[in-house]
């Protein structure tokens, strides 16, 4: 009976914790960043100029962190062109944040995939580090307000692109 | 008896001195690289690791070391943004305390345990 009961004592936990464990959607890591305002930044861009998340104020921002050399980033990449030509006209904001990569190799890309998602330079990964990036793709999804209503860590789908992009939409709401 | 008490005087004086944080900002940045997870690695600290995000990681530590931050407020800054999971030495509180709680009341149970037995035997 003793053996019986240190038995379960074992067993319960170890089934409990594998059943939330495998509950959780890995992609869905919890970001401390979500429901807190978009911290400010001010980055180049691959053309030469500036933008900055000022600029995006009072309009929902996408804001894409990715690089060349990442597999998952090329895959959300026909996604996210496709968005953005379809979203920006209603006004919806698109940054692509290049991550770890240089300049020459992003314009390499977009000449061989196309795309007219701005692409901002962070080689110093400032940015990176104040939005908590541990790997890309990452996406933030910012209201017009400067909040991070949510985070996706991994390559987007439309499903998931809708339904977060539902998130920081104005009550109207967008189709693409 | 004066010699043990003296020896443990030297022992508690040793062991503040240890405790006591550095003001050294190289010692400082050091010290902080060391509590932060890098979150491209697997268990290493920041000071460790030899990525490009961790190097840049110990640049923001040592620039906001020189700009007055004390090692909460910067120790703030990377939870805020990588959450609790970036500090390698969990917070003492919630459920984390049974991190702490736990060694202890298992020494406690086991002694008692091993005591019980010891008597047992004796009887």
């Amino acid at each position: 009976m003793k053996k019986f009961i240190i038995l379960l004592l074992i067993f319960i936990p170890t089934i409990a914790l594998l059943y939330f464990s495998l509950q959780r959607n890995p992609r869905e890591l919890p970001s401390a960043l979500v429901g807190k305002q978009a911290t400010p930044f001010e980055l180049e861009t691959l053309e030469g100029g500036k933008l900055s998340l000022e600029m995006a104020k009072g309009k929902p921002l996408i804001l894409n962190f990715w690089s060349t050399w990442c597999g998952p980033c090329a895959a959300e990449h026909a996604l996210l062109k496709k968005a953005h030509e379809n979203l920006s006209p209603q006004g919806v904001v698109f940054y692509a944040i290049l991550y770890e990569d240089t300049p020459e190799n992003a314009r390499k890309f977009i000449s061989r995939n196309g795309g007219s998602v701005p692409i901002l330079l962070d080689p110093e990964l400032k940015t990176s580090i104040d939005y908590g990036v541990s790997g890309i793709p990452e996406t933030f999804f910012i209201n017009g307000q400067g909040e991070i209503r949510y985070k996706y860590s991994g390559a987007l789908t439309p499903g998931i692109l809708m339904e977060n992009l539902s998130k920081i939409l104005p009550k109207s709401g967008g189709n693409f | 008896m004066r010699r043990l008490l003296i020896f443990g005087m030297l022992i508690f004086c040793f062991w503040v001195a240890c405790s006591k944080p550095s003001t050294d900002p190289h010692e400082r940045v050091k010290y902080l690289g060391s509590q932060i997870r890098c979150p491209v690695c697997r268990g290493v600290p920041v000071s460790e690791s030899p990525s490009t995000l961790a190097n840049e990681m110990m640049e923001v530590i040592r620039e906001q070391v020189a700009a007055g931050k004390s090692d909460e407020e910067i120790l703030k800054y990377f939870e805020e943004r990588y959450g609790e999971w970036a500090l390698l030495k969990p917070k003492p509180e919630g459920m984390n305390l049974s991190l702490w709680v736990l060694p202890v009341l298992m020494l406690v149970g086991g002694g008692i345990v091993l005591l019980l037995q010891l008597r047992k035997r004796r009887v």
